[in-house]
């Protein structure tokens, strides 16, 4: 085991499973709604052909960035680390507090049934139209967890790591899904996606300020404080947030 | 061309999805590396000013839009 597993590695690869889970539970609420009015082959055609056209962007664009200089680099997959990870943790907090409603995968589930219903055509069509949801939803959601497998692998050389986090988020997903047969709105959505945020802000402030030139005490081990600082900040601005929210304006 | 479009602003909303806390963001990054590389702050220093210019700028972000939410 490589010194820094729990430091770096661990919250990489964690971080990639579990960004997916929740990017995957949404895509699958789509291709479950596909696969209950169409059938399951356009439902799996879509899903087959977008997780192709992930894999392909994460094989090329995973190894391309080892020639860009590691300065660079971790100062450009930071800044957007810092970016993305920020805007998911300013979102699950503000949902936690009550500001924002959670995401409510049955409503989702019946918004896409609904409007494959309502669609008319020739039944081929109807199927091509189905596989095309299916690809949207699994593509649009996928992205999020494209990035994040390139960006906490590039940094540190585990593309092969996060991708196989990122897979088996996937598969545990499509496994359970495909046993229950009914969207997955038990999953803790938001809390999960708190905890992707707080990692991915960790992991930014601190490839931001190497790539700056920062000398962060006790090098990759920061990363702990670092996470620690931003889930206390969360969970504090949620209270805040929640008690604001609650007053009324005024 | 549908599919490409929405990508892109797929693409646009993971990094924007709040312009203003975008703009801080890079701001703050901007500001500590300008005072890192001036010498006004040492590399450590530069370090714990960034984290606590995230955090003071993710607390702007989530306090703005309650209050925003609260009157609407």
């Amino acid at each position: 085991m490589p010194p820094d597993f729990w430091t770096v590695d661990f919250p990489a690869i964690a971080a990639a499973f579990l960004a997916s889970i929740v990017e995957v539970v949404e895509a699958f609420t789509i291709v479950l709604a596909v696969a209950a009015t169409r059938g399951w082959r356009p439902a799996i055609a879509g899903t087959a052909a977008a997780l192709a056209v992930l894999g392909l962007i994460v094989l090329i664009l995973g190894p391309a960035l080892q020639f860009i200089p590691i300065h660079i680099l971790q100062l450009v997959v930071g800044i957007l680390l810092l970016l993305f990870g920020m805007g998911w943790l300013r979102k699950a907090i503000l949902r936690a507090a009550g500001v924002m409603p959670l995401h409510d995968e049955i409503e989702a589930f019946a918004e896409e049934t609904a409007e494959l219903h309502a669609q008319s055509g020739a039944p081929r069509t109807l199927q091509w139209i189905a596989g095309i949801a299916a690809f949207k939803a699994v593509l649009l959601e996928g992205l999020e967890v494209a990035f994040i497998v390139v960006a906490v692998g590039a940094g540190k050389g585990l593309l092969w790591e996060a991708s196989l986090g990122a897979l088996a988020a996937y598969a545990l997903v499509l496994i359970v899904g495909a046993a229950v047969h009914r969207p997955l709105s038990q999953v803790p959505e938001n809390t999960l996606k708190f905890g992707v945020g707080v990692m991915l802000s960790a992991f930014g402030v601190f490839w931001t300020g190497e790539g700056i030139g920062v000398e962060w005490p006790g090098a990759d081990l920061v990363l702990l404080p670092l996470a620690a600082l931003f889930l206390l900040a969360g969970l504090v601005l949620a209270r805040i947030a929640r008690a604001s929210f609650e007053r009324g304006p005024a | 061309m549908t599919i490409v479009r929405d990508v892109l602003k797929e693409l646009f909303k993971m990094f924007v999805a709040d312009f203003r806390l975008t703009t801080a963001i890079l701001a703050a990054v901007v500001g500590v590396a300008a005072l890192l590389a001036l010498g006004v702050v040492g590399p450590m220093t530069a370090g714990l000013l960034l984290a606590a210019a995230c955090v003071a700028v993710l607390a702007e972000a989530v306090l703005r839009e309650a209050r925003a939410r609260n009157r609407a």
